[in-house]
């Protein structure tokens, strides 16, 4: 079977600081989540899959072929970059423009792409402004449209959703999904998890610089759900609710901070801590200001799976 | 043919986003101000003719010696060592690299833009110094022949001097400092010494080029200098350009350059 992506043994450090460390991982078409707490390792992987740097071990393919310094290999790859850089002196529009020549498109084709591009991620009406005059999500935006200028049959994206707006997050999460339907290759990385189950439901889990679990995120979102998680609820009966919740078997323990009128509870089963919880506010006419789960993030994940 | 259509879309992107810097009018602000003081002396040697001030001498003492012992070693150094520089301080060299563009086109094409932007910048100060000085003469044939040799001898200069810095950038953060170090360091002292160790900079070569006989006044440009021949002088400085050029673009094709933001 030929992988568009195939990476054997892959290390990479900075001096003394690890990167990542011996990641093996064989893709095939289809949309892969790469998920982790910030400074797990995704940006470096990604960075070396991109041909931005060189890895220390190992071996990465893509289509086949080396990356580092196979810039022809960039005909059929798109990247989408972390970090918010670009030109300050420059519209959209020209960044476009150049980005599709270097792409080998001429005259009225190159105009068409880089139109259809920035069409794609609604920035058509703004793009004469100069990108310094761009918000976070515009750029972010723009970014996105340069990495699909090409139509490529690989797309890299790290952490494309960042500071973009609810509506286009959706019209970016279906954009991804229309790319995976013709057939084509996408890894997203992200720490957010809800943000990459829109898209997919292959996860490949790096903590630590090491691939830590692979497979359908269903069974991530299992072992999320299974694991304790500590719920917040600010009210004007707090105590009440706590009288209440103490009677179920899925409530592990309580805390209270009377002065902020909140109530803590750990629980082991967030559904059923939720319906109930639903339950007493109805019931009891509660007047709730606020939800917040503290711990509901990767690395509360992480931190449970590695058991910390 | 490709090759040549790759720096070409790189060089047409650099030039037109350098004229619109802010560098760019700075510098362009600068390479006026001998123009500026020779315009001054001009209208004071016009309204007072009984004075002996000549702004044909000035020209090789402020004009050269500006142009020639200073600007040209700043603006190749700002100019040349942001070839590679600005894109890793930016953080935009990832949209370069991750393009089907090869890293020598995306150096030369840039190098190239740098380089006329720089180029304009000087010639176009230099040919204005040289026109106030000569506004009475100027299109006589001794004098466009002059300018010409003047232009030429800036060119050649920045040349030698851009790529040296180009050098530098590519390897080293630092590369303005170090750059200063050279110029006003290393380039500025061993003026002062004696014997061969001059051919040890570039400055050497450009003053060699330098017409003596313009000016008795422009003596203190040509201090201590052993002159090396006209055909050394432009074979040394059009060598050491090509050597820094290539090494430039071994090191940006071979080095890993880590972008901010690694996690």
């Amino acid at each position: 079977m030929s992988f568009i992506l195939k990476a054997e043994k892959l290390s990479k450090w900075y001096g003394n600081i690890l990167g990542i460390s011996e990641i093996s991982i064989e893709i095939t078409p289809g949309v892969y989540g790469l998920l982790g707490p910030n400074g797990a390792g995704k940006s470096t992987f990604l960075k070396i899959a991109s041909g931005q740097l060189k890895q220390n071990l190992g071996s990465i393919k893509i289509f086949g072929e080396d990356v580092f310094n196979n810039y022809k290999l960039f005909s059929k790859v798109g990247f989408c970059a972390e970090h918010d850089s670009y030109y300050k002196e420059v519209s959209g529009w020209e960044f476009m423009l150049f980005s599709v020549k270097c792409h080998g498109f001429k005259g009225k084709e190159a105009e068409q792409a880089a139109e259809f591009a920035l069409n794609k991620v609604g920035l058509v009406e703004d793009k004469s402004k100069l990108i310094s005059a761009y918000s976070l999500g515009m750029r972010q935006k723009l970014k996105l449209a340069l990495s699909i200028i090409h139509d490529p049959e690989f797309l890299i994206l790290d952490e494309p959703l960042k500071g973009i707006d609810p509506i286009w997050r959706v019209k970016i999460i279906e954009m991804i999904k229309e790319f995976e339907s013709r057939g084509k290759t996408i890894i997203v990385s992200s720490h957010i998890l809800p943000e990459v189950e829109a898209m997919t439901n292959n996860v490949i889990l790096i903590h630590q610089g090491k691939i830590f679990a692979q497979g359908d995120i269903q069974e991530i979102r299992d072992l999320i759900d299974s694991h304790p998680h500590k719920i917040s609820v600010k009210c004007n009966k707090h105590r009440l609710i706590a009288n209440k919740m103490i009677n179920y078997d899925f409530v592990l323990n309580i805390q209270f901070k009377d002065k902020e009128n909140e109530v803590i509870i750990n629980t082991d089963n967030r559904e059923n801590f939720f319906v109930s919880l639903m339950e007493i506010v109805v019931d009891n006419n509660v007047d709730v200001q606020e939800i917040t789960s503290p711990d509901d993030n990767l690395q509360a994940v992480f931190d449970y799976l590695i058991g910390r | 043919m490709i090759f040549n259509k790759d720096i070409f879309n790189i060089f047409s992107f650099f030039f037109k986003t350098g004229l619109r810097s802010k560098r760019t009018k700075l510098f362009f602000f600068f390479s006026f101000i001998p123009v500026i003081i020779l315009i001054i002396i001009k209208i004071y040697e016009i309204l007072h003719p009984e004075n002996k001030v000549s702004t044909l001498n000035l020209f090789s003492d402020i004009g050269l010696t500006f142009y020639f012992q200073l600007f040209i070693q700043l603006l190749s150094l700002f100019y040349g060592s942001s070839v590679i520089n600005d894109e890793i301080e930016n953080n935009t060299l990832v949209y370069l690299t991750t393009s089907p563009v090869s890293k020598s086109s995306i150096l030369i094409g840039k190098f190239m833009a740098n380089f006329v932007i720089s180029s304009i910048i000087i010639l176009v100060g230099l040919f204005f110094s040289y026109l106030i000085s000569n506004f009475s003469h100027f299109f006589e044939l001794r004098s466009l022949k002059e300018i010409f040799i003047f232009c030429s001898i800036g060119l050649l200069a920045i040349l030698a001097y851009f790529s040296l810095f180009t050098l530098i950038g590519s390897f080293l953060k630092k590369s303005v400092l170090i750059g200063i170090v050279f110029i006003f360091g290393w380039e500025s002292m061993v003026q002062f010494l004696p014997g061969t160790t001059q051919k040890l900079t570039i400055i050497h070569f450009v003053k060699s080029l330098l017409p003596t006989g313009l000016t008795q006044k422009g003596g203190f440009l040509m201090f201590q200098l052993k002159a090396s021949s006209t055909a050394e002088s432009v074979i040394t400085l059009l060598f050491l350009s090509i050597l820094f050029l290539s090494l430039s673009i071994i090191i940006f094709y071979k080095k890993e350059y880590i972008l901010s933001d690694n996690s």
